[in-house]
């Protein structure tokens, strides 16, 4: 791993493989993983607090009551899932500070991948128990799901991502090589 | 080799130069091409797994007209809890609340199971009246011993009142030192392929004291250890209409709502009978005033 100064803007960390977070990452991700921390919250909040009703219609197939007091609303009947998204959100919130997008270690960049890959794994669990077991869908738990499949599509895009300029930097890096010659 | 390639020690001229860049950066655009590629394929791959989801479910209900399938869970303990945990201060309040009928006394040798006085309970998870006397049963026989592995379902959604949300006593486990309990479903909630299939059989002896002792042939079907039975719910179930587990659960301690007077009022009634074939043990369960006024209504109330 290098540090590379370009004109003009601060000195961005580069990866072995010449990848650096795209400036649009920490950004995006960021808002999207504080709107899903606000709205896993606010389910945790309704899952203990019994006077705080989802705003949410309670019969049909959207029927939040119905999805946040199921069976599958508890992972093996002890954790609830609404604690477990939240504790979740609150990880993928700090993978996503800028400070997390600068560290172009390994260890962070596909860290951060698995992260939303396990994520969205749970999510089509979760989209399967509604449609299939509990028979009713949760608005909230949907906007939930919507966020982490839009996080997942933006830090893959982000994981792989080389911008543009980097090739022209590249093509200086060539023409250096081509000045010396072969080895 | 090509004619362009510089050779070793020579400088290559600009041409050469320019090319050879050019094929670098060509390999870098098509190398980002691909990796972006693979991830918008991989992205695009996430999503038709849940619109496969989706068109899988909407599919379902288009052909067979309304969802069938009920699931059965492990009950949340939230809800565990407060079924079993109705504070004595509203068990009193409640008294015999709404329960509109009480167990009738029957004849026979005494039901036994490990020395103790057994409860035999028979009904249906499909079953609406099941639905609503399970949380009574489960409140009443809580107050002498403890459940394990109860779970949730609903009754069926074909049937009238329908969609009761509700335990299930298929893989249950009850444990007291006063009184046995046995909980036989004969039937599921899963109506998808015609009637609803079945689950547990009852045994010869089960079936005997069923035939003798539940001359309607109704369900729920309780026997007191053949002391006291009961056929049907102790209460109007059509109440918990449309309400889930946890709706139900948060208003059995409130003494004044619908909920707890038929919930609460019929566990009442249940346990006074219990106590009669326990011979009133224990002793704070069994003689309290609640539970002495109900006992004094057994044997004539209808």
């Amino acid at each position: 791993m290098a540090a590379i100064g370009t004109p003009g803007r601060t000195a961005t960390a580069v990866a072995d493989d010449g990848w650096r977070p795209p400036r649009w990452a920490w950004p995006v991700t960021l808002l999207l993983a504080l709107v899903g921390l606000g709205i896993s919250a606010y389910l945790t909040d309704a899952h203990y607090n019994s006077s705080v009703v989802l705003a949410c219609p309670d019969t049909g197939v959207v029927n939040c009551a119905k999805v946040t007091s199921s069976g599958e609303s508890m992972i093996f009947g002890v954790i609830p899932v609404a604690v477990t998204g939240l504790g979740y959100y609150l990880v993928v919130t700090v993978a996503m500070l800028p400070q997390l997008w600068r560290n172009t270690s390994p260890l962070v960049r596909w860290g951060r991948l698995g992260l939303m890959v396990a994520g969205m794994g749970m999510v089509i669990y979760l989209v399967f128990a509604e449609l299939f077991l509990i028979d009713a869908i949760c608005l909230y738990c949907t906007a939930v799901h919507a966020i982490t499949f839009l996080l997942l599509a933006t830090v893959a895009i982000a994981t792989v991502w080389t911008p543009l300029d980097d090739v022209d930097d590249d093509e200086d890096h060539d023409e250096e090589l081509a000045e010396a010659g072969p080895a | 080799m090509s004619s362009s390639t510089p050779r070793a020690g020579k400088k290559p001229d600009r041409a050469t130069k320019a090319k050879i860049a050019e094929q670098r950066a060509r390999q870098r655009r098509a190398d980002r091409r691909r990796r972006i590629l693979t991830v918008v394929g991989s992205v695009i791959g996430v999503a038709a797994i849940v619109g496969a989801l989706v068109a899988i479910k909407v599919t379902h209900n288009g052909s067979s007209g309304s969802s069938t399938a009920v699931a059965v869970s492990p009950a949340p303990a939230a809800v565990v809890d407060k079924v079993t945990g109705v504070p004595t201060a509203v068990l009193s309040s409640v008294g015999a609340g709404a329960v509109k009928s009480l167990p009738q006394p029957i004849q026979g040798d005494k039901l036994t199971k490990d020395g103790k006085p057994e409860v035999l309970y028979v009904g249906a998870e499909y079953c609406p009246f099941c639905g609503g006397e399970r949380w009574a049963l489960i409140n009443a026989l809580s107050r002498f011993g403890t459940f394990d592995n109860l779970k949730i379902t609903q009754s069926a959604k074909n049937d009238s009142p329908s969609d009761i949300h509700t335990f299930s006593f298929r893989d249950a486990k009850y444990t007291s030192d006063y009184v046995a309990f046995t909980g036989v479903e004969t039937q599921t909630s899963d109506t998808a392929a015609g009637p609803p299939a079945p689950l547990h059989k009852l045994t010869k002896a089960q079936q005997a004291l069923y035939t003798k002792y539940n001359t309607g042939g109704g369900i729920p079907f309780l026997d007191f250890a053949n002391q006291y039975a009961s056929s049907g719910a102790s209460f109007d179930v059509s109440g918990l209409q449309g309400m889930t587990w946890q709706q139900i659960a948060d208003q059995l301690d409130q003494p004044n709502s619908d909920v707890a007077k038929g919930i609460v009022g019929a566990a009442n009634a249940l346990t006074a009978t219990i106590c009669k074939i326990t011979d009133n043990n224990p002793g704070d369960v069994c003689n309290t005033p609640t539970i002495t006024a109900l006992q004094k209504q057994l044997s004539t109330k209808k």
